[in-house]
């Protein structure tokens, strides 16, 4: 869309930022909420030896529990690949998000678009992981090539 | 910090203050038993259920905790004056109130419009009407028992 005159670069990209910034949080509302309600009837069972091992096997449970119930109730299906350090830090691949599958064709054009979307979706990330008790960072990655594209990475940094 | 919800088996809209005392003090047993969220912060993944049992038995009220996967505590006062305790039959009445006040709950927070982790105050007729419900439930199935 073109811009109207008069607003600087700066302003356009300050825009940008807000826009993301709200379809976090967004994200966020509908992540806090929609775990309560998948959680409801579901306990943890997370042990460790000594309180860092309790830590990472309970961060675990969450970070699974999103990958599994909570993204086979938003998404149809579960996240394809989980990688994690066990300190903290997880990067959550799905290799067919349905929420990209319908991208411009410009290779450009597209991964502006998909790394507005998936503004939402890290959004839910930091709502479930919140309800959970568990303060976090999340980033969003695009990893479409030219044959797949709709593939993307979400990086959970726990605080 | 949590929210919890004072849930009066007697259904007053205010409870006396007698009341409202013990269920403070058994605030400071529920978070005995549960650990405080510094010196256990992944506590709640240690739990392998919500209910916990009769946490402040006494004379005449007894009071029942419950606890949510996303550590929102749930309190029942009991008056047990008019009710023989029969311990195993009592508690299944309990824990279907409990399911039921949990459910107010997961419903109100699903509503968009609701302030995430804030006070339940009016207007939230639907989650006063439920509770309502689930208390008087309750009181039924306890008085037809004894």
């Amino acid at each position: 869309s073109t811009p109207p005159s008069g607003e600087s670069e700066e302003e356009l990209i300050f825009a940008k930022e807000m826009a993301a910034a709200k379809m976090e949080r967004m994200g966020y509302s509908v992540g806090f909420r929609l775990c309560e309600r998948l959680a409801q009837n579901r306990t943890f069972s997370a042990s460790g030896k000594d309180p860092a091992m309790v830590a990472a096997a309970a961060q675990l449970e969450a970070v699974k529990f999103l990958c599994k119930e909570v993204w086979m109730e938003i998404f149809r299906k579960q996240i394809d690949k989980l990688q994690t350090n066990h300190r903290g830090v997880f990067v959550l691949k799905d290799l067919e998000l349905r929420w990209l599958t319908r991208l411009p064709p410009n290779q450009e054009a597209a991964r502006v678009t998909a790394i507005q979307l998936l503004a939402f979706p890290c959004g839910i990330i930091r709502g479930t992981l919140s309800n959970l008790g568990i303060s976090a960072v999340v980033s969003c990655d695009f990893l479409a090539d030219g044959q797949n594209m709709s593939a993307c990475s979400f990086n959970i940094k726990i605080k | 910090f949590y929210q919890d919800t004072c849930v009066n088996a007697n259904s007053s809209r205010k409870p006396p203050i007698r009341q409202a005392l013990m269920m403070h003090a058994a605030l400071d047993r529920l978070e005995e038993i549960l650990g405080t969220s510094k010196k256990t912060p992944y506590g709640r993944f240690q739990r392998n259920s919500h209910w916990l049992g009769s946490i402040c038995p006494m004379e005449e009220y007894e009071i029942y905790g419950y606890v949510t996967s996303s550590d929102v505590k749930i309190l029942a006062l009991v008056d047990r004056s008019g009710i023989i305790p029969l311990k195993k039959r009592k508690e299944i009445d309990i824990k279907i109130l409990f399911t039921a006040v949990h459910e107010s709950y997961v419903k109100h927070t699903m509503n968009p419009f609701s302030k995430i982790r804030s006070k339940i105050e009016e207007p939230c007729k639907e989650f006063e009407e439920r509770i309502q419900a689930a208390i008087k439930q309750y009181n039924e199935a306890a008085t037809i028992e004894s």
